[in-house]
């Protein structure tokens, strides 16, 4: 406990700045802005949640054919005439529809939404079976216009995706209930938007915060006491702890708030274990074809898992640069440009297909593309250890910065 | 005087310099290279484009009947020449297609015909097709003008001041013959200029009194003969770096913007090429002055509120935190309407002259709160 009692009052210097707090705050609230802007739907989302105790996770044709019995037990309840439920809903036009009982339209929407998730789960196989995974592989190359080492290592991910989604298809892990992507689009409304704001708010942050710890002593003329005590430089090691514990406790407040509002205005309820790979969640062109099969509550903790470390990898760049500089303005705007950079160079790298490919691996891109995670339709950055390569690289070059920087700081004239 | 050019000296220092010119090249590539390289983007945009050019030359800004009936012949011509083409293209005998009105109604159920239809418009890129799109849009447009108008009036426009605006511009004829394709394009430029320009303003800005105050020399310069002047030098250095980087940023922009070559729209009404309705009739030349007016005022307002800040601040860590909620709040809310839709009648007429005086008035007061607090100060 003594120990850590340097870091902690190093970390007290960020948590007591009521800046810091401000923000989180108006972060928090810009979240819950965003959350509530796609609240309208949350009703029209418990439908699914309602199948899923009726009938259970995965789906099957046993269970489709209940549901669509069901259906048409519905549709015969409320209209005697109606033979199918195709020729019932076709012939709902609105006048129809409201001249129904208040109580009997409730039913129709239910009916109709049920019908709407019948549609989608009985025409997956015929959509699964339609996919060609070394097909789309040679549209990235040809999109991309990629040759050489690079498209050899693109086409032996697809042959090995192609194994993978065969996996899918015989295990039938994509045979399990997920909101409709199609209409809803919740995978990227949660993974996309939700989970790249809350990376951008913490990269502001995190780079703030270690640029600060960094330069505290500096900044405020207090270096000449510090730097000269018993633990003396040392205790920018302690103040690099302290910028982890920060970056932590920043990070887990975002996603414990924001989080906690998101699954409380949506209702995930029964859905926890159903596969991110799941046919209904196709969203866009190509549906989700998970590496490895992960359900959903999984793969948001590995979502949580790897903003936080990148989070952490940032704050530790952060921390060496500023080492480095020794001035805690041009250190975080700098790093505020690196970061940008990473984002906006690698397009650039059209001439040459290798550096294309590598430059996918980057800790901006893989941050504020949470929805791609661990897919293999992710274009570029669809390969197998894509997040782990990236992670353990930038893991490597950060930490190789923070020692070099740490050396000199530690050698260097303090006047 | 001296003193004066070593505080702007001490606020364009090397390095700042260095950030704001890496910004400048990552956010040109980032947001501004698009709305340049890909003027016109797209296809019939590309078409739409250089017919109007033509347009102008020959009609002007209002094109009436007789000018509509010249320009219905050209487009008769041109559908003669795509017959012409179609008689001799192989794929097009092939599909049965002989003339322009078989061709635009190709089934796509047709394999032969949706075959030659995306041939001779995708693969050969033939101008002549996409042209006549481009025509008959235009054509479109000038039929409807009327119609679009009253359309805007009965479902669309949501105040009383803005309906009559509406009824005004029918009055007197105040119609849209062109596509507002290099409305559109100018407004989105300008307001991604004005991104960058409030960032460089930001980090340039920052430090102004913050590293006087970080490096304790504060003291040192109050005691001194000049004394508290110092604090209104600097203040002053700081309106004139401002001026310095609101001309260097537009002077570039601007040069840059002048390459996509749209000065044949210069003097033409606004309206005349706008589908949304606007509240004034000023020419597209006299909108782009005020941009750059609004652009000026914004960045001024930035600007001393960023001094300001750094007055009032304490440390690099609640500058910078500031400056972000700051841009967030002008990215979010002074861009788009007081940039991007300045004088459309999306808003009531008094609410972006009220911003832009709410505005100034908030900076005057700032700046006098400020400027009192530094002159009573404790050291």
């Amino acid at each position: 406990m003594k120990r850590m009692r340097i870091t902690l009052l190093e970390l007290q210097k960020i948590l007591r700045s009521p800046v810091i707090v401000l923000m989180l705050l108006v972060f928090v609230g810009f979240n819950l802005f965003t959350i509530l802007s796609n609240a309208y739907m949350k009703d029209e989302l418990k439908i699914l949640n309602q199948i899923v105790q009726e009938y259970g996770l995965s789906f099957n044709d046993e269970s489709l054919k209940e549901l669509k019995r069901a259906i048409e037990q519905g549709v015969s309840s409320i209209d005697h005439q109606a033979e199918t439920i195709n020729d019932f809903f076709n012939q709902l036009t609105f006048e129809n529809y409201t001249n129904y009982s208040l109580d009997d339209q409730k039913t129709i929407d239910n009916l109709s939404l049920r019908y709407l998730y019948y549609n989608q789960a009985s025409a997956l196989e015929e959509r699964y079976e339609e996919l060609d995974i070394e097909v789309i592989g040679d549209g990235v190359i040809e999109k991309f216009n990629i040759s050489g080492i690079a498209e050899e290592l693109i086409l032996n991910d697809y042959e090995k995706l192609a194994m993978r989604f065969d996996e899918i298809v015989e295990e039938q892990e994509y045979k399990t209930w997920f909101f409709a992507g199609n209409p809803y689009r919740m995978h990227s409304q949660l993974f996309r938007e939700l989970m790249s704001i809350i990376a951008i708010e913490g990269v502001i942050l995190v780079v703030l915060i270690s640029a600060f710890i960094a330069c505290y002593e500096r900044d405020n003329r207090t270096s000449f006491v510090t730097y000269s005590t018993k633990t003396g430089r040392r205790l920018m090691l302690k103040k690099w702890y302290a910028s982890l514990l920060g970056t932590l406790i920043v990070c887990g407040f975002l996603f414990i708030v924001t989080l906690a509002i998101y699954f409380t205005t949506f209702d995930y309820s029964g859905l926890w274990e159903s596969f991110v790979s799941s046919g209904i969640n196709w969203e866009y062109k190509f549906p989700y074809v998970t590496w490895y099969d992960f359900t959903f509550i999984e793969y948001l903790g590995m979502a949580i898992l790897i903003i936080t470390t990148t989070l952490l990898l940032i704050s530790t760049l952060t921390f060496g640069v500023s080492v480095f500089i020794q001035n805690s303005y041009m250190a975080t705007v700098f790093c505020y440009l690196l970061l940008v950079a990473m984002f906006v160079i690698p397009s650039l790298f059209t001439f040459s297909s290798l550096l294309l490919l590598l430059g996918q691996f980057n800790p901006t891109l893989l941050i504020l593309n949470p929805h791609m995670y661990f897919n293999g339709l992710a274009g570029l950055a669809g390969s197998q250890y894509h997040e782990i390569i990236t992670l353990t690289v930038w893991m490597v070059i950060s930490m190789f910065l923070l020692t070099i920087s740490l050396k000199r700081f530690m050698r260097k004239d303090l006047v | 005087m001296k003193l004066f050019w070593m505080e702007l000296k001490k606020i364009f220092t090397w390095p700042v310099i260095l950030l704001v010119v890496i910004l400048n090249l990552l956010l040109y590539i980032l947001l501004i290279e698009f709305e340049l390289e890909y003027f016109p983007n797209g296809r019939p945009a590309k078409d739409v484009f250089q017919v109007e050019m033509e347009m102008i030359d020959r009609y002007g800004e209002v094109i009436d009947e007789d000018e509509f009936a010249d320009f219905i012949g050209t487009y008769d011509e041109r559908v003669k020449d795509a017959n012409e083409f179609l008689q001799t293209d192989e794929l097009a005998i092939k599909a049965g297609v002989d003339s322009y009105e078989e061709f635009r109604n190709t089934d796509i159920d047709d394999m032969a015909a949706e075959e030659m239809h995306s041939h001779i418009m995708f693969e050969l890129e033939e101008d002549l097709f996409w042209e006549l799109q481009a025509r008959e849009s235009i054509i479109e447009r000038y039929e409807s003008r009327v119609t679009g108008l009253e359309f805007l009036i009965r479902y669309q426009s949501n105040s009383k001041q803005e309906k009559e605006r509406i009824r005004e511009m029918l009055q007197n004829r105040k119609f849209q013959y062109y596509s507002e394709l290099v409305l559109r394009n100018f407004e989105n430029y300008s307001s991604q200029v004005v991104v960058i320009i409030l960032l460089s303003i930001a980090i340039v800005l920052s430090p102004i009194y913050i590293r006087d105050k970080v490096r304790d020399i504060v003291p040192l310069q109050y005691t001194s003969k000049k004394g508290r002047g110092i604090f209104h030098l600097k203040w002053r250095a700081g309106l004139t770096s401002i001026g310095i980087l609101l001309a260097i940023h537009l002077l570039i922009y601007g040069g840059l913007y002048l390459t996509n070559d749209t000065a044949h729209y210069f003097f033409m009404h606004v309206y005349s090429m706008s589908n949304n309705p606007v509240w004034y009739d000023i020419t597209f030349g006299e909108f782009i002055l005020l941009t750059i007016v609004a652009i000026i005022m914004l960045g001024y307002v930035f600007g001393i509120l960023t001094i300001a800040c750094s007055a009032l601040v304490g440390n690099y860590l609640t500058q910078i935190s500031t400056q972000i909620l700051l841009f967030c709040a002008f990215a979010f809310v002074m861009i788009p309407v007081g940039v991007q839709r300045i004088i459309e009648t999306m808003y009531l007429p008094w609410v972006v002259p009220t911003i832009y005086i709410s505005l100034i008035l908030f900076v005057c007061l700032t700046d006098r709160f400020v400027k009192k607090r530094e002159l009573v100060k404790d050291i």
